[in-house]
């Protein structure tokens, strides 16, 4: 009984071990597209699988998970925007850059204006079209994950793809 | 016209997204723990720090190893030997591709040019490299060296080569070159045995530091200096440490008034040229030490950059062979070390790799 039991235990680990591998690489460029560096990506995707981890037990369904850790990681990106706000109020903090210098160059330019574009969007806007047009998710799956009706991310993307077509279109 | 947003939209996000690369994520089995960064950290730093000199304490009770036996570390490097260029895996030294550069093209101010060598340096994540690709004139000692750099796949194939990404070093020949990790700048030594208009012989050496923006270049000259070998990049991306005459140095190009002539002697009494990296963190510096020939031993040794003290023998050998390359990768946790005697080895931790025949003369990742 007692090895079962510790059996039952070591599942968790071997099952977000699985996880891991399989999806960590998509969780930080996803999370990276939001805050702009990798290293504070990767942060904030441990942070994520390290919650799943905790809360191994308490989650009621094994099969969503990867839905559960995209939602973490965009809570995660989140935070990390709220604490550079403060940080650049209280002025103890320099602005992130969004690619350093060689990312522009491998980049080109008209992706960089895609970027910068982007960067002029509100934080839900941002997020909606990084989830639907990264991460190829549905409107359903994009509104679970960030917590909203399906109606709003509608128009949410909608509004963003309005707002990109007029600043790149004037970029011209 | 928002189905071609979608489509730039896609686009960009794809191509944003693999500049987070497979091989430059942190080891899975070394992850440290998220950074949580307060308002308040800075001030708690600065109260340890006070801590930590009040008691005295410089490099900590027990300084960590240079180098790991994790697995990871970069997965390509780039070598030059008598074949010409080649990508190799850098945990097999197998070639996965090679590299034939585009013709040079040397300019009039360098009559009868031939080729004469190349330089390797790589951001140290062995994905991008760059190469100095040099000629000099057969009639004058004029010499124009050319710096290319090269991108290359998860397959170690090369998926991009653009010429010229740096400025063009004209003159006296280039000895050594290094570039920053994030491959936004350059440094590159000479020997500055000529100068002015028409480029007569002066004695000295000379440092330049140039960012791939074209918009700044910076040069440090220096009259009787001796010649400068071993360029490396701290993380911070304004320490260079070079090895010069006997003297191993460390030399921060931010100061306002830095001159070679007044930067960190970090080690003195060493025979150059040799091998020198300074760790990412710039606490450390790896010097090649080749001792006497009686006792035919050479040993790469680790020295604080604070006050120079020797802190431990990193590698040895039971050779009398000088130092051409030592190397840190961009963790600072794996290295590439190299003596004219050797083969091209991989240090992590007690495990040595060899990776390479013998005429394989340069190497970088």
């Amino acid at each position: 009984m007692q090895s079962e039991i510790r059996i039952v235990m070591e599942d968790p680990p071997a099952d977000i071990a699985a996880l891991f591998t399989a999806h960590r690489l998509d969780l930080v460029r996803f999370a990276f597209l939001l805050v702009g560096d990798q290293e504070t990506a990767e942060d904030v995707v441990q942070d994520a699988f390290t919650a799943v981890h905790r809360r191994w037990r308490r989650l009621a369904d094994h099969d969503r998970l990867l839905p559960y850790l995209r939602t973490s990681v965009l809570n995660g990106c989140r935070a990390v925007h709220r604490r550079r706000a403060v940080a650049r109020r209280l002025r103890v903090d320099k602005e992130v850059p969004f690619w350093s210098a060689e990312d522009q160059v491998l980049l080109g330019e008209t992706r960089r204006e895609v970027f910068a574009a982007v960067s002029g969007l509100s934080r839900r806007q941002r997020e909606a079209v990084v989830l639907r047009y990264y991460l190829h998710l549905s409107e359903a799956e994009t509104a679970a994950v960030m917590g909203v009706s399906c109606g709003t991310v509608k128009s949410t993307v909608s509004r963003a793809l309005r707002a990109l077509a007029v600043k790149l279109e004037e970029g011209r | 016209m928002i189905n071609r947003i979608e489509q730039r939209l896609q686009d960009a996000f794809t191509a944003g997204a693999e500049l987070v690369r497979p091989e430059t994520l942190r080891p899975a089995d070394a992850v440290p723990r998220p950074r949580r960064r307060r308002i308040l950290a800075p001030a708690m730093a600065a109260l340890v720090v006070v801590a930590l000199i009040g008691l005295g304490i410089e490099d900590g009770p027990d300084t960590p190893p240079p180098v790991s036996t994790a697995a990871g570390g970069p997965r390509f490097l780039l070598t030059a030997g008598s074949d010409g260029l080649a990508v190799r895996d850098a945990r097999t030294g197998k070639i996965t591709d090679r590299v034939v550069l585009p013709p040079a093209l040397p300019p009039e101010e360098i009559p009868e040019a031939v080729p004469s060598g190349y330089l390797l340096t790589g951001t140290g994540y062995g994905t991008t490299f760059f190469v100095g690709q040099s000629m000099m004139s057969r009639t004058t000692p004029k010499n124009i060296t050319w710096f290319h750099r090269l991108r290359v796949d998860d397959h170690g194939k090369v998926a991009e080569l653009t010429k010229d990404v740096f400025f063009a070093a004209f003159g006296d020949r280039v000895t050594s070159i290094a570039v920053s990790s994030d491959g936004t700048r350059l440094a590159y030594s000479q020997d500055h045995k000529l100068c002015g208009t028409d480029m007569d012989s002066c004695p000295g050496a000379r440092i330049v530091v140039t960012e791939l923006s074209g918009r700044y270049t910076r040069t440090w000259t220096s009259k009787g200096f001796g010649n400068i070998w071993s360029l490396s990049w701290a993380a911070d991306h304004r320490t260079l440490a070079f090895a010069v005459k006997s003297e191993i140095r460390a030399f921060d190009t931010a100061a306002f008034e830095a001159t070679l002539r007044t930067s960190r002697v970090v080690v003195r009494d060493v025979a150059t040229p040799t091998g020198v990296a300074i760790s990412p963190d710039a606490r450390t510096i790896l010097v090649g030490r080749a001792s006497s020939s009686s006792d035919r031993r050479s040993s790469i040794e680790e020295h604080a950059v604070a006050n120079g003290r020797r802190i431990r023998t990193v590698y040895s050998t039971n050779t009398a062979a000088r130092w051409t390359l030592v190397r840190y990768d961009v963790s600072g946790r794996h290295l590439l070390i190299k003596d004219t005697v050797h083969p091209l080895t991989r240090l992590d931790g007690n495990r040595t790799t060899t990776l390479s025949p013998a005429d394989s003369l340069l190497a970088t990742w």
